[in-house]
């Protein structure tokens, strides 16, 4: 017989969500000032830029420095209204009605931060428009409540935007939206060596194969699996090598293997790979 | 791991060279196969320009694994010159001499700048440069090729006067960057050489690594020495851009890649004529590539979904009825209970794929009304167009061709197959297809079944785009092939699959409307919209 979820402490029903620690965050520009002014006025928050560039870490640190509890949502094509609204589930005890996350969050007040929103199916998000706007309010039909939002609610979305896949109007204009793209070189070298423990100068290099890839998908309409090799990657391939591996093979696991399966993207990659590497 | 890497790989398509050679200089360049018109052609070297690297064909006697590192070794040198040299200088008042050497001596610079940005690479050039056991020879081209061989390991040494002062000279250049300095030196050396009366012939290749490029970057000599100018005989498709028509005065035979025969029905004889028909089905002309990934389903996606309630889950939407009585009791036995008592609602994307099928007969060529191009023109765009659509829904697709000569020949042209993504090469594969001969449908459309009905999706589809009534060579009797055609239109639908026709002249709608049927034609007589409407069409009317 499978357990059923455990529902959230009565004391404290954020407890799961709270952040232990100060989650590390270099600023490229002034993102958390302006992150800092979209939460005192209310606004939900759109951000928008490649994968794996620093938009959720922004988030967690944000959290941490704002004392709110952090609801993330990992949005998929499946997901539907019921995912993030709740639904009633059959116990022992007969039927109780379980919050989702984001009824959760705008119940006890946190920070709900919904990731890669564009995976998410559009009548899935139509939840969001109620509380997107200057209404706050999150209708739950199956329970036949209308939540009005926490003081503390927040709502921050991901959106990293591909061909045909787009947000509907409707939705992306309740957002005021910050702009991200990778950090400039000298910036993401420094977050490789606190957050890998690799040397400035293995660093330098790994941010300049990550460049480079950028580079060409930028330039000339070649895509590098869609945006290039992204920081998180680079860190990956850091961690290894701070590890114990050596540069190539870490390079061709978190990086090489990692980017796509097309053989002329892989095979290009792993040389540029090896030309950084004497 | 590594140079290793390079050993195993073919050498083919030019997308690997380009991406590399963009990461390494930093800039978008066009990488293109060195046309064997072009006048640099017989050097056997790469050619490049600001914004073309032009490669030459493999050489033959290395192997595939050694022509991947010449390959990228060019591709790598090439990036040096683009990042480090200045391009086009005059090449007025210096001798033939002077030019090979100061061309020798701006090669070794830039590959030592590129090593010491990118180390790696100085391997792959060292396994193209001469080793201790090369011949001494005291021509030009051994006394450059001994001195790039001390200048890429300083701690070698020449016996050789000239190469030893030459290596001293140059490595005491404090600063790479410095062009002027290098090519005062060699201003200086290219003098000795002259008065040493060292033998030189400039009508033979560059001094240095087959991998290094004929000079033509560096130098102008009166005329803009830019390989992307030069005129080709045939203009070969550009890597990372759509492909380019290539022009062919005749179509020679081709070689058939398999024959297959088909039966033909005979309407007034009531007879069915078992292997009446041969088609010959020919492949695309390009080399086998790997497949290309097909673009991400379109969010708003045109193909209709369909609603699909799964029962009995962990989590979902409503309460499965069914499933949560029969919990009930089971535990009210004292049964152990199934916990999945929920049942949610999913949309679901059928799988289809789509057979874009061309008539390639000789009335293609004609005019088309509605616009200024042939009605052929008009077919290969409106196929890629609706190919792009398509695929960008999710959908398979494959785009072939067909002309008649005679039921003993029916040729089949597959330019694009299911395995394929619609990439620039498949779409210079479309264009390629030229108009020939006459409409011998039934068989075609036979065989295009036979390929459509392997594919594993739920909905099949085949899309016919002709200008008029089929015809052959060998058919005199009236209504004949139309007859034969409407027949293998039916035994398509009996077989699963969905047929549909778009005619481009208004001549022919009575006759595809007698073999496909008035709802499953279009007529594409108009150049307003076309792209669209035929889109539209093809998903609501034929695929939906």
């Amino acid at each position: 017989m499978t357990a059923l979820p455990r529902p959230p402490s009565a004391a404290d029903p954020l407890r799961d969500w709270r952040l232990a620690a100060e989650p590390y965050y270099r600023a490229s520009s002034n993102e958390t000032a302006l992150f800092r002014q979209a939460h005192a006025l209310r606004l939900p928050l759109l951000l928008q830029g490649p994968s794996g560039c620093g938009k959720t870490r922004l988030v967690e640190h944000m959290a941490w420095a704002l004392g709110l509890p952090l609801v993330t949502v990992a949005c998929h094509e499946d997901m539907t209204a019921s995912d993030l609204l709740g639904r009633w589930l059959i116990g022992p005890e007969g039927t109780v009605w379980q919050d989702g996350p984001l009824a959760l969050a705008v119940r006890h007040g946190a920070l709900c931060y919904l990731d890669e929103i564009v995976e998410a199916r559009p009548d899935a998000l139509t939840v969001l428009h109620p509380l997107a706007d200057t209404r706050r309010v999150l209708p739950l039909e199956r329970s036949g409540e209308l939540l009005q939002a926490h003081p503390d609610f927040r709502l921050v979305v991901s959106y990293n935007p591909l061909p045909g896949r787009e947000l509907r109007p409707a939705t992306r204009q309740r957002f005021v939206a910050l702009a991200f793209g990778y950090p400039d070189p000298a910036a993401e070298a420094a977050i490789l060596v606190h957050e890998a423990g690799v040397t400035p100068a293995l660093a330098e290099r790994l941010v300049s194969i990550g460049r480079r890839t950028r580079l060409a998908h930028e330039g000339s309409g070649d895509e590098w699996a869609g945006a290039g090799v992204s920081t998180r990657m680079l860190v990956r391939a850091g961690q290894l090598v701070a590890a114990g591996l050596a540069p190539r093979v870490a390079c061709e696991m978190a990086l090489v293997q990692a980017l796509g399966d097309e053989p002329e993207l892989t095979q290009a990659l792993r040389e540029l790979v090896d030309a950084h590497f004497g | 791991m590594g140079s290793d890497a390079a050993e195993g790989c073919a050498l083919p398509s030019l997308r690997l060279p380009a991406l590399l050679l963009q990461a390494l200089s930093g800039r978008a360049v066009d990488v293109r196969p060195l046309d064997a018109a072009h006048p640099a052609a017989a050097l056997r070297r790469p050619v490049l320009a600001p914004g073309t690297l032009l490669l030459p064909a493999p050489e033959p006697s290395f192997a595939p694994g050694q022509q991947r590192q010449l390959q990228r070794a060019a591709v790598a040198h090439a990036a040096a010159h683009l990042r480090y040299s200045q391009a086009g200088r005059s090449s007025r008042s210096l001798k033939p001499l002077a030019l090979a050497v100061l061309s020798a001596i701006e090669d070794a610079r830039v590959e030592r700048l590129l090593a010491r940005d990118f180390p790696g690479v100085r391997r792959w050039f060292d396994a193209f440069l001469p080793g201790d056991a090369q011949p001494r020879g005291l021509d030009l081209g051994s006394l450059l090729a001994r001195l790039d061989r001390v200048l890429a390991d300083p701690a070698r040494n020449d016996d050789n006067h000239w190469v030893d002062n030459a290596r001293r000279q140059l490595l005491a250049v404090p600063d790479l960057h410095d062009a002027q300095a290098f090519h005062r030196i060699g201003l200086v050396l290219a003098n000795e050489l002259g008065q040493m009366r060292v033998p030189f012939d400039p009508a033979l290749p560059p001094a240095g690594p087959a991998y290094r490029d004929d000079h033509s970057f560096l130098w102008d000599h009166g005329q803009a020495a830019q390989a992307d100018a030069l005129p080709s005989a045939q203009d070969a498709p550009a890597h990372g851009k759509p492909g380019h028509r290539v022009q062919e005065d005749a179509t020679p035979a081709e070689p058939a890649v398999r024959h297959v025969a088909y039966g033909e029905w005979h309407e007034r004889l009531g007879l069915w004529r078992e292997g009446w028909c041969t088609v010959h089905e020919r492949p695309s002309a390009l080399p086998a590539q790997a497949p290309v990934a097909v673009a991400p389903r379109a969010r708003a996606s045109h193909l209709r979904e369909r609603w699909r309630t799964q029962h009995r889950q962990l989590e979902g939407d409503a309460i499965d009825l069914g499933a949560a009585v029969a919990a009930r009791v089971d535990r009210a036995r004292g049964l152990p209970w199934d916990p999945r008592l929920f049942a949610r609602t999913t949309y679901t994307t059928p799988r289809t794929s789509v057979l874009l099928l061309l008539d390639l007969s000789q009335s293609a060529s004609d005019p088309w009304a509605g616009g200024l191009d042939s009605v052929l023109a008009v077919q290969q765009q409106a196929a890629l167009a609706l190919a792009r659509d398509l695929q960008d829904c999710g959908a398979r697709i494959a785009v072939h061709g067909f002309a008649s000569n005679t039921r003993a020949e029916v040729g089949y042209w597959r330019a694009v197959d299911f395995c394929h993504g619609l990439d620039a090469a498949r779409i210079a594969a479309v264009r390629d297809l030229q108009a020939r001969h006459s409409t011998r449908l039934g068989a075609a459309l036979r065989h295009a079944q036979a390929l459509l009905g392997e594919e594993p999706a739920e909905r099949r589809a085949l899309v016919l785009l002709s200008d008029g009534a089929p015809s052959d060579v060998d058919v005199h009797e009236a209504g004949h092939l139309v007859h034969d055609a409407r027949r293998a239109v039916q035994q398509l639908r009996a077989g699963g699959l969905r047929a549909g026709c778009i005619a481009f002249d208004t001549g022919a709608r009575t006759t595809v409307q007698a073999i496909f049927g008035p709802a499953a034609c279009c007529m594409a007589v108009e150049a307003a919209g076309l792209a669209r409407r035929l889109a539209a069409w093809c998903r609501g009317t034929l695929i939906a």
